[in-house]
């Protein structure tokens, strides 16, 4: 009852950690598995899904300083980075530090046929949304035989 | 002050299980300082209106649930998130921490529940007086 934080929670932590990772690692998604690819539980999480009109990106970022974040894209690499600052300079004791802190860049190869011409970027409730359409399918083109 | 610290020592302990796929467990920063406890957890995607906190004399529960706006027909090509709840439990001693005069702020996903200590727990300066 006394103590700390229980033991068996931070060890519960750790193996549901292992366990998480442990099958990420044999059931790797195909479309990040490029030399860009990360491991899971880089910051931020991320989300991506791919609609007929747009890629969408979800990075899930609470309290960012929306200043500090760089959206950029290359022909079809999209680049996020940004800074988190500490929380608080006012604790005396920590019990629990878990917050991510500092730096970040996450790198993600989108699809061919996105539109750099075409994104839009919104932070809402600590999610940093970037939608990106996709070029006008090419559409098929009847060639006439004379 | 040492006596304070101490004794808050376990004044907000976590209880509950680990994260399991059902739920997400937000990560936290736990600290004390003069005037009580802070809890400070990320929940991005959560608003206010989809925020709960129950709490009472010995356990706080945090909940809220990630609302995000997908275009139709979208189809997921690689998801970290793979749930939408946001669930973590704490205890709290009521008798080191006043648990009425508890005060929760949500700013950008990042909610922060402020619990004071009890009055008679608080550092007091002592003046001292000359003469």
């Amino acid at each position: 009852m006394n103590g700390q934080l229980s033991p068996f929670e931070s060890l519960l932590d750790e193996l549901w950690r292992w366990d998480h990772d442990w099958r990420s690692d044999f059931s790797p998604s195909p479309w990040f598995s490029g030399i860009r690819s990360v491991r899971q539980g880089s910051y931020p999480p991320v989300n991506v899904g791919s609609s007929p009109d747009s890629v969408d990106v979800y990075l899930f970022a609470a309290g960012l300083d929306t200043d500090s974040l760089d959206v950029s894209l290359q022909h079809n690499l999209l680049s996020v980075s940004g800074k988190r600052a500490p929380a608080t300079e006012e604790a005396s004791t920590w019990y629990r530090r878990e917050r991510f802190e500092g730096e970040f860049q996450r790198v993600f190869t989108l699809p061919e046929d996105v539109d750099p011409d075409k994104v839009d970027a919104t932070y809402r409730d600590g999610v940093l949304h970037v939608r990106i359409g996709r070029r006008e399918a090419v559409k098929p083109r009847r060639i006439e035989v004379h | 002050m040492n006596q304070v610290t101490e004794q808050s020592r376990d004044a907000v302990r976590q209880t509950g299980e680990a994260a399991g796929p059902t739920h997400l467990r937000p990560a936290g920063d736990i600290f004390e300082h003069e005037h009580g406890i802070t809890i400070v957890l990320d929940m991005p995607g959560v608003s206010k209106e989809r925020l709960n906190i129950h709490s009472d004399r010995n356990a706080l529960t945090v909940e809220g649930d990630v609302e995000i706006s997908m275009p139709e027909d979208t189809e997921s090509l690689h998801a970290d998130v793979r749930a939408t709840h946001y669930r973590r439990d704490f205890s709290v001693s009521g008798e080191q921490l006043d648990v009425d005069a508890i005060e929760a702020s949500l700013r950008d996903g990042v909610l922060r529940i402020d619990i004071p200590k009890r009055a008679e727990l608080r550092p007091r300066r002592i003046e001292v007086r000359t003469g």
